[in-house]
């Protein structure tokens, strides 16, 4: 029995010895050239065609390049695979004229025929993408007028297809690739043009990308023409309160959505810079559901709108990061943000109007109530990015003015919209970003999939739908879209709170680091470490 | 029952609680769900435990508090004590197939912890504080009702019991005049116990954001919100990490002491 403990204590101790050779050998020379990245959350698949998660274009926006690429200070598109494009008079015809030296990964050639296996793959209703083939809106047909020169015909104009094409969920991949693997196993071996290559990813453990050597035709966004760190591990830090630790202790280099408390912890830190990325899209806002009492009463909506001290809940739960949002969408090139503002902070005036709507406190008990029915609302919030923080500030601010509030977080995306589907709510989260403003129309046209005020008009539908199809003029666009703010602020169906600000935190030697158009992705081939 | 030093603590600390939750109104003069200073004051003057990360005050919540976290285990506890001290009952005066599929049942779910049974159940039903209060009440019930089925053998093999079913009293009869009434002293003293894996079991579903609200002012869910300040607001941690320990401390010594003075 002795005997047996120490050959065990042996083993142990020739274990140990093996382990801290290995360890030491592992930190040769290219250590220097490896960047690891933390990812805030572990998608269920990475598929780009198919899957819709934000998180996957971190690593993946750098393994594919798209027809044209969106300059992100100049809001203009540039080429990228497409060496030039033109769009015909009645905005239905889109063609698009292909770089001749591009190969994939896998050195099978890019052309024409490669851009219609990928849009035929999005397509695919047995494939049920997520996202890209509703960005790919009332496409018609592909034709292919010669190897290097491609039509898209549209059934009707489509003002937001650029923007689409130039989205990493409209990546080219090598139709050779997606054939061999198929469907659900092609996530796990993508192979795109783009300044990485895809070499292996573990799900919740690691994805892990290599240079490209190969790369020569970066599109005028890239600074820099290759890569210049060799690998970059991409590694999962789900819990919040983890992201600053493992920054601290040295595991990873760069991380978004550090909490702002942290974040600010680290700004006066000399090891590390934060980059706050302001993200395109809606802001966080919670929707009234017109549909249900009291919140199908305009004069209710507003009251609870001038309830709110937006300025206090931004500024408590986002720090100093953050402004108040004003409206429905920002982006860049479509701020919407000026023009007509969200009523401003006013218990008392929301006080009176809930007074001249009927809802009075005649019994004293702090309750408003109107025919005997108290005045209940129902919060639904998402569990990410800080809302049940916010909303619980909101329930905060609707009882001072007499409410009875009941708050709910759901506990992912199924169960809000499992929520959101039995519709026993007065005020919902949920926003989508994106930096085309067409993405309103799903949330305000009758018939939108994510319409989760019940709001219906027939003047609102036309105006979205007319906001899409004049394509060649952004500035009649604008106005469009500043018409469609004004009804809606009229209407009072949103509460919204902030524009989505990324607080990103990188360890000092990371160098060059900015990002796409769309906020979220990092522009991996201009980073650089150095020493 | 001896006086000693920790079960008058134990008693103090429970009694304390007690009052508070009755008095919360009164000794705070906020609301639970209200923010009143800047959030994340430190403990001092105006704020004696400091505020939170939105800026309500932590004493009025952990006030408020001693009302939820307490009452929703002695609920859990109430219906752990129904179910399982019922069916075991009814193994131990009803012996043969009924006593053995009773505890077959109650053995197998054994062999799943009673946590993880609760937030099977919590999982199945949908976040909220009634269901995290039922899922800790039918969580406990195998397990208590395997101990009160030993109870109630050991009151059943008593002399004066065989004397009475020598007399021609029915298996109810027995139940109900002599098993429960004899076994009443080590039932408590087996609930106060439970009382305590309740509480544990409560506060730890709400820990993990179980109760689906997470502005009420519940010691599990103040914990979990405290875990993100660790650093620059120990205080928001410290103080219903304090509040849980010392109530789950005070209830296993005062139901240890009990089971002592049960015994002799």
């Amino acid at each position: 029995m002795k005997s047996r403990l120490q050959d065990l204590t042996l083993i142990i101790a020739l274990f140990s010895i093996l382990f801290l050779i290995t360890a030491a050998c592992s930190k040769g020379p290219e250590e220097t050239s490896t960047l690891v990245y933390g990812l805030t959350l572990a998608p269920s698949g990475i598929d780009p065609h198919l899957n819709a998660s934000s998180e996957l274009g971190i690593p993946l926006r750098s393994v594919y390049d798209t027809l044209v690429f969106l300059n992100p200070e100049t809001g203009k598109f540039v080429p990228g695979l497409a060496e030039s494009w033109t769009i015909s008079p009645d905005g239905l015809t889109y063609t698009f004229t292909l770089r001749r030296d591009v190969t994939f990964h896998d050195g099978t050639p890019f052309n024409a025929q490669a851009v219609l296996a990928n849009l035929n793959r999005i397509r695919d209703p047995n494939n049920h993408s997520q996202k890209a083939v509703f960005m790919l809106g009332p496409l018609e047909e592909v034709e292919l007028i010669d190897d290097y020169k491609v039509a898209i015909h549209l059934s009707e104009p489509y003002a937001p297809l650029l923007d689409s094409l130039s989205d990493v969920y409209l990546g080219m991949a090598s139709p050779t690739a997606f054939e061999t693997w198929g469907t659900a196993e092609y996530q796990f071996h993508q192979v795109g043009t783009g300044p990485y290559r895809f070499v292996e990813y573990i799900p919740n453990d690691r994805l892990t990308l290599a240079h490209n050597p190969d790369y020569a035709w970066a599109p005028s966004i890239y600074y820099q023409p290759q890569a210049d760190i060799q690998n970059i591990i991409f590694r999962f830090y789900e819990d919040s309160s983890t992201r600053a630790l493992a920054l601290e202790s040295g595991e990873i280099d760069i991380i978004g959505e550090v909490p702002p408390h942290e974040a600010s912890r680290l700004s006066v830190n000399a090891d590390f810079t934060l980059y706050p990325v302001s993200i395109p899209g809606q802001p966080m806002q919670f929707f009234f559901n017109t549909q249900l009492a009291p919140t199908d009463d305009v004069m209710v909506r507003r009251a609870l709108i001038h309830a709110v001290d937006r300025q206090y809940a931004v500024t408590t739960v986002f720090g100093v990061y953050s402004v108040v949002a004003q409206s429905p969408f920002l982006a860049s090139t479509f701020n919407l943000d000026s023009q007509n503002p969200t009523p401003d902070y006013d218990p008392k005036t929301a006080e009176a109007l809930l007074e001249a709507a009927g809802w009075t406190d005649e019994d004293g008990d702090g309750i408003r109530s109107k025919n005997n029915i108290p005045l209940e609302l129902h919060i639904v919030s998402p569990p990410w990015g800080s809302n049940s923080e916010v909303a619980q500030l909101i329930r905060a601010d609707w009882e001072i003015i007499g409410a009875r509030v009941t708050l709910e977080i759901a506990s992912g995306f199924g169960p809000l919209k499992e929520i959101q589907t039995q519709g026993k709510y007065q005020a919902i989260g949920i926003n989508f970003f994106g930096t085309d403003p067409d993405l309103l129309r799903s949330f305000y046209s009758s018939t939108g999939l994510y319409n989760w005020t019940g709001f219906s008009d027939p003047k609102l539908d036309q105006l979205l739908l007319h906001a899409s199809q004049t394509s060649l003029d952004p500035n009649e666009r604008l106005r469009l879209y500043q018409q469609f703010v004004s009804h809606v602020q009229e209407e009072a169906l949103l509460l919204p709170i902030r524009f989505y600000v990324n607080l990103v935190v990188a360890s000092k030697r990371v160098e060059g680091l900015h990002f796409s158009a769309q906020g979220w992705y990092p522009i991996l081939i201009d980073l650089r470490i150095s020493h | 029952m001896r006086r000693d030093l920790p079960t008058l603590l134990s008693a103090g600390w429970l009694l304390a609680v007690c009052v508070v939750s009755i008095t919360a109104p009164m000794i705070s003069n906020s609301s639970p769900y209200q923010p009143v200073a800047e959030p994340l004051t430190p403990p001092g003057q105006h704020f004696m435990l400091g505020t939170d990360a939105l800026g309500r005050d932590v004493w009025t919540r952990l006030v408020y508090g001693a009302r939820i976290n307490p009452g929703a285990s002695l609920l859990a506890t109430a219906i752990t004590v129904t179910i399982g001290g019922l069916s075991g009952l009814i193994a131990a005066s009803i012996s043969g197939w009924l006593d053995r599929t009773i505890m077959w049942i109650a053995n197998a779910m054994l062999a799943i912890p009673g946590l993880l049974l609760a937030m099977l159940f919590v999982a199945a039903m949908g976040p909220g504080l009634p269901t995290v209060i039922l899922a800790v009440g039918f969580g406990g019930a195998p397990g208590f009702a395997r101990l009160a089925r030993t109870i109630f053998q050991q009151v059943r093999e008593r002399g004066y019991v065989t004397a009475a079913k020598a007399l021609g009293a029915g298996r109810s009869w027995v139940a109900l005049h002599h098993l429960l009434p004899n076994a009443q002293g080590q039932l408590l003293s087996l609930a106060t116990t439970h009382f305590a894996w309740a509480f544990m079991g409560t506060t730890t579903l709400t820990f993990l954001g179980l109760a689906g609200d997470p502005s009420i002012p519940e010691w599990g869910a103040m914990l979990n919100t405290g875990r993100a300040h660790l650093i620059d607001a120990p205080w928001l941690a410290l103080f219903p990490g304090l509040a849980i320990s010392l109530t789950i401390l005070a209830v296993q010594s005062l139901g240890a002491r009990l089971a002592n003075s049960e015994s002799k």
